[in-house]
């Protein structure tokens, strides 16, 4: 038997024992060199102490123990997965919806102005107009004939419209 | 081999979907082995259960990650080396923070476990408490890889793939890795080894 062989062996010898062929094939190899007894016997008791190490002493409710655990830790991700759309909303809308709302009421505040300015701007130019042209009097108004004349377009000017006008 | 299903993929696959009973079913599967493994690298017996449950916490918090392709015990035990590393790094930084009074042992579990050695003479059984407290120590005393390595060789019968996919090594680095704890371990223990007694 060559050294591989022997490695082999003492490593099989070390995990799982040696089968009934290689128990053959070791003892046949011990009688014919007997010197290499003690080297065997090293590998035999260190197999041995490894095989005897004493367990990790767990408690008897050890996995219930885990299952509690990981349910305590889960519960805090589920109630957050619970609530989780207020949640996105809350950190990822919260600040476009803030800007866009600010702008939104800038945006209206600004159109309140112009169109108030516009008004007013307007009540002006009214006021002025008014100024200008004057109502024409009472006793136009009573005259039927005046008032057809009024609505009626016509390319010559009227002399006596304008003469009771003036 | 199409068609053959990992039951602890399957398992796994229903613990990414939230199944607690899947995921209690893979805790009672691999609590001892994980907690063995833990003990033998920070042996206080409330830390290596603690870690123990970390490990587990983890794997339910990483499901999502898991590679149903992946062996899951491969994974399981990259997870807790990963963790027991990161406790030894903690203690070198903290060292006072180190629980290594082992007697806090809490009421509500049970005491150290031994093999049972009814049958051995009072005297007898103290040298062989005495020799597995030998071992033990010799076995931290390894360096974290070669520990790692031996124990889920020995103890997890992985392969030498698995076992280099846990270390992130490759498998000739594993097997030398294997080979040097063995030497360093018969060497340190060389007293009992060479007599079958403890001087």
């Amino acid at each position: 038997m060559n050294s591989n062989q022997i490695n082999t062996l003492s490593v099989k010898l070390l995990r799982t024992g040696l089968s009934a062929s290689e128990q053959a094939q070791h003892d046949a190899w011990l009688q014919e060199s007997p010197e290499n007894l003690a080297l065997w016997t090293e590998e035999h008791r260190l197999n041995q102490l490894l095989t005897e190490l004493p367990i990790a002493p767990l408690s008897s409710n050890f996995t219930s123990q885990v299952v509690q655990q990981v349910r305590r830790e889960q519960r805090p991700v589920h109630q957050s997965k619970g609530g989780g759309w207020i949640d996105s909303v809350r950190r990822i809308w919260f600040r476009p919806l803030a800007a866009t709302a600010t702008l939104g009421m800038v945006a209206f505040l600004v159109y309140r102005q112009q169109s108030h300015l516009q008004q007013k701007a307007l009540v002006e130019s009214m006021k002025l107009v008014s100024g200008i042209t004057t109502a024409p009097s009472i006793e136009l108004l009573t005259d039927f004939e005046a008032i057809r004349r009024l609505g009626t377009p016509n390319s010559e000017p009227d002399l006596t419209l304008l003469a009771v006008l003036q | 081999m199409a068609g053959v299903v990992d039951p602890d993929a399957a398992l796994m696959t229903r613990v990414k979907q939230g199944d607690m009973e899947a995921f209690a079913e893979l805790v009672e599967k691999y609590k001892q082995n994980v907690a063995n493994m833990i003990f033998r690298t920070l042996p206080d017996a409330t830390e290596a259960e603690d870690l123990t449950q970390v490990v587990f916490i983890q794997v339910w918090k990483s499901a999502e990650r898991y590679r149903v392709e992946a062996k899951f015990s491969t994974w399981l035990f990259t997870i807790a080396r990963n963790l027991c590393l990161n406790e030894i790094r903690r203690r070198n930084r903290h060292p006072a923070d180190s629980l290594d009074a082992a007697t806090g042992e809490r009421e509500d579990q049970p005491g150290r476990q031994f093999t049972d050695f009814r049958e051995v003479s009072p005297p007898d059984l103290l040298l062989r408490n005495e020799l597995q407290a030998k071992v033990q120590e010799v076995l931290q005393a390894l360096p974290e890889n070669q520990r790692t390595a031996l124990l889920l060789f020995k103890e997890e019968e992985m392969s030498y793939e698995a076992i280099s996919e846990v270390l992130g090594c490759s498998l000739s680095a594993t097997k030398s890795l294997i080979h040097r704890a063995r030497e360093t371990l018969k060497d340190k223990l060389k007293p009992y080894l060479n007599t079958g007694e403890w001087p």
